[in-house]
């Protein structure tokens, strides 16, 4: 069943207004989930929009959360992450999208090139300071 | 006219019989041959059953290294994933006021690292991702980059096939691997050759010091379970080895495309 919710209703206008980065999580897996957006919320100037359990959820929720970077689980049933990577950067070529994965690299590497997503990092790397620099390397020009 | 084997045994002695051909002694030996005929089609039955019993034993546990595959994955791996990043959060909350305990935080971030990482290397050893989501060559690539010696893969015109079929390749050529590391000392370099042309094909060879198969007539456990497990598909496993010609390992399968 397509999920999403919206941490703070708040975020979005703060969004519009170019103060934070807008960040949509995309995982199946609701433990990682809630740990992204804790991340999200150690880090200054980001904000949690909000989260989706399937690639079909997160496309339905661009148009409304209108995120600026979108943090996408690769190994997902039905959609998983690559292609869903495809579909966003086909319907927002602007939205950032970082493929995230509790796989290694090496064994997602032909796949993951040519997906449109701008980066691809290790689960267990998320954390602020990676949020920040993805950020300042991907983010679009105005 | 279309008569059912005992009807044909009946008709011929009754035929014998009546024209006073037959001695007891010829009697005798239809009779026989008759009960071998029958021995031998119930045989091909049991073989046929016995055929079909294996591909279905293979099904279910495949599916079930599948189900536990994706049980650790989502269970096991990503709480310790998440546990993991929870940690470094605090860790780096209470760095500039209590280094000490930041400094012990992070050697706990390192043992849930290891713990993560033999999970997914278990998780991998039971039924490898790659294999159900992109297929055979890109399993076997991903294989060959943490394998013990240096492993070569070369594929050609290689698509998809049902699971039964891509986890006998796949679990076949780890074997073979693994025997390369174990016994065949002093070799450079292993490669995979899996190929299709109505048939799949795949051959691992290694050059190593190789040995003389009249020296060892009986399979291990490994190879014999090998055997079974190809012919279960339909397939066959074939050792070639000379001393100081290194080892093949080659199994053919009939296949069609698609999952």
């Amino acid at each position: 069943m397509p999920h999403h919710d919206v941490s703070d209703p708040g975020a979005l206008s703060r969004q519009a207004a170019g103060a934070t980065v807008g960040v949509l999580v995309v995982d199946d897996q609701a433990v990682f989930r809630a740990t992204a957006f804790s991340v999200i919320e150690a880090t200054p100037g980001f904000e949690a929009l909000g989260a989706a359990d399937s690639g079909a959820a997160a496309l339905a929720a661009l148009e409304r959360l209108d995120p600026a970077l979108v943090l996408l689980d690769v190994r997902m049933p039905e959609m998983d992450g690559i292609e869903t990577a495809r579909r966003i950067a086909a319907l927002r070529p602007r939205t950032v999208v970082v493929l995230i994965s509790a796989e290694e690299p090496d064994e997602l590497e032909t796949s993951v090139q040519g997906c449109g997503a701008a980066a691809f990092v290790r689960k267990r790397e998320l954390a602020p300071a990676l949020l920040r620099r993805i950020w300042a390397l991907h983010r679009p020009l105005p | 006219m279309l008569l059912t084997a005992p009807m044909q045994r009946d008709a011929l002695l009754a035929g014998a019989l009546a024209g006073g051909a037959l001695c007891a002694g010829a009697i005798a030996c239809v009779r026989a041959a008759h009960a071998y005929a029958r021995v031998a089609r119930e045989n091909e039955q049991l073989v046929r059953e016995l055929s079909a019993s294996r591909a279905r034993v293979l099904t279910v546990a495949d599916h079930e290294r599948r189900r536990i595959e994706r049980d650790l994955h989502d269970g096991a791996q990503q709480r310790l994933v998440a546990l993991q990043i929870r940690l470094a959060l605090l860790r780096e909350q209470i760095e500039p006021e209590a280094p000490e305990s930041a400094a012990a935080l992070r050697r706990f971030e390192g043992e849930i690292e290891t713990a993560s990482e033999e999970v997914r290397a278990l998780a991998h050893g039971i039924y490898p991702p790659q294999l159900t989501e992109r297929g055979l060559a890109h399993a076997l690539r991903s294989a060959a980059r943490g394998a013990p010696l240096p492993t070569t893969v070369h594929t050609e015109h290689i698509g998809r096939y049902g699971p039964a079929v891509e986890s006998t390749v796949y679990f076949a050529c780890m074997e073979a691997l693994q025997n390369a590391a174990k016994h065949a000392h002093g070799a450079t370099g292993v490669t995979i050759e899996v190929c299709e042309n109505g048939r799949l094909r795949f051959e691992v060879s290694d050059d190593g010091p190789g040995f003389a198969p009249r020296e060892h007539a009986r399979d291990g456990s490994g190879l014999a379970n090998l055997r079974d497990r190809l012919a279960a598909v339909g397939g066959e496993l074939e050792i070639r080895s000379a001393p100081g010609d290194g080892t093949r390992v080659a199994g053919v399968i009939p296949v069609r495309s698609g999952p």
